[in-house]
């Protein structure tokens, strides 16, 4: 646990970017209830910036690899999948 | 049990990356969601009866609880009203045609020109709309939820009221429309009285963000009885029958115990990684699993149906 509170504080400007994107997705995906098309775009908007925000993360920690990268696109390609699976059902 | 500790626990065996975690497993998840989507869709074709969207909204449920509503508040029930029944259908039928979920067609058509159309001429009116639900109950609920709606449910310059519950596809969706209309007829001045007055003046009463439309006072002399812009009636009234199982909440339910597990691997391997300090070239647990709670988040947020 300690090692994790350490990398935070380490890396405490790229976390807080990481809390913005996914405080600012939430709340408009919350903003955007009575419109399933807008939360649809939220959704993927943040599952871009979060890949973005892994691949500038670990480029500036100097251990960038397309394995890494992979990763990040995987969770957040499936996360979209979720999301855009039960707006089109709701 | 190692080859499942392997799935789940990081291990040298898997690199001190749980399997299930790494990136080809969980493209393998995303498109076995897709695949399972699909089969969804096929079941849902070929086996309406057992996967389906629930049909048992119906009109003379709506009335009933909407008069419910009224009874509580101290003001008499509705009629109903074959025209403004057959109006409601008109309304649903344009909304399918045109494929729009607004209360003024893309086309300009306001809910009003519907009463017109059936020959129900008006003192009063108002329409209240709801798309998705999967019972009457949740329905007049989000209404009675909503200021506006329910100030169109407890009016008490209303007397007669007309639902209709029509299936089609709406922008894409396979989409149940509940449209309930209300109204005074013309030339009908007993309006009932009632401690809860609302505010409004206007004789016609629509939800907020709907321009007020041009009738928006008392028509004088016959009404016109243009059929203009009718949408073919290609439209079937919602069976009586409920599906077993709805889509939505087997696909909710899915997604919901996937990033739970998901969720739940990632904060193991948080723990291990870091008690073991094992150094490692891989994404941060940490990220995955916040954007995961995020994901799981929405997940929840997403409800059924919508109210217009």
């Amino acid at each position: 646990m300690k090692e994790i509170l350490q990398d935070i504080k380490d890396y405490l400007s790229h976390y807080l970017v990481l809390f913005f994107i996914l405080l600012f997705g939430g709340i408009a995906f919350f903003f955007f209830q009575k419109n399933p098309q807008a939360q649809i775009v939220s959704a993927f908007i943040t599952a871009t910036f979060y890949v973005l925000w892994g691949a500038v993360h670990h480029f500036l920690r100097g251990d960038l690899h397309l394995r890494v990268i992979l990763e990040y696109f995987a969770v957040a390609f499936f996360g979209f999948l979720i999301i855009w699976s039960i707006i089109i059902r709701s | 049990m190692s080859t499942l500790r392997e799935w789940f626990l990081p291990d040298p065996n898997n690199n001190q990356k749980a399997k299930l975690i790494k990136f080809y497993s969980l493209f393998f998840l995303a498109f076995t969601f897709v695949f399972f989507q699909l089969f969804l869709n096929f079941f849902l074709l070929t086996k309406p009866a057992v996967l389906g969207y629930s049909s048992n909204i119906t009109p003379e449920k709506i009335i009933e609880l909407t008069n419910l509503e009224r009874v509580k508040k101290g003001l008499p029930a509705l009629k109903e009203n074959s025209l403004l029944s057959e109006a409601a259908r008109r309304k649903a039928a344009d909304m399918f045609a045109f494929n729009y979920w607004a209360h003024v067609s893309p086309t300009g058509r306001s809910p009003w020109s519907f009463f017109v159309d059936v020959g129900y001429r008006y003192q009063y009116a108002g329409e209240n709309l709801a798309r998705d639900f999967q019972d009457p109950d949740a329905v007049v609920a989000a209404w009675m939820n909503s200021p506006t709606h329910r100030d169109n449910i407890i009016n008490p310059k209303y007397q007669e009221i007309g639902v209709a519950v029509v299936e089609g596809t709406l922008q894409g969706t396979q989409t149940t429309l509940v449209v309930q209309l209300f109204g005074t007829p013309y030339g009908n001045s007993t309006v009932a009285s009632t401690k809860n007055s609302p505010s409004a003046s206007s004789p016609e009463n629509l939800p907020e963000g709907v321009p007020k439309p041009a009738l928006a006072q008392a028509q004088e002399g016959q009404p016109k009885t243009s059929t203009q812009n009718q949408p073919e009636t290609y439209l079937q009234e919602t069976p009586k029958n409920q599906p077993l199982i709805s889509p939505l909440d087997i696909t909710k339910g899915m997604a919901i115990f996937t990033v739970g597990i998901l969720i739940g691997v990632f904060l193991v391997d948080i723990l291990v990684i870091s008690k073991k300090h094992t150094p490692r070239l891989s994404s941060k647990s940490l990220a995955q699993m916040l954007f995961l709670i995020f994901v799981l988040i929405a997940s929840l947020l997403i409800k059924q149906g919508a109210i217009l």
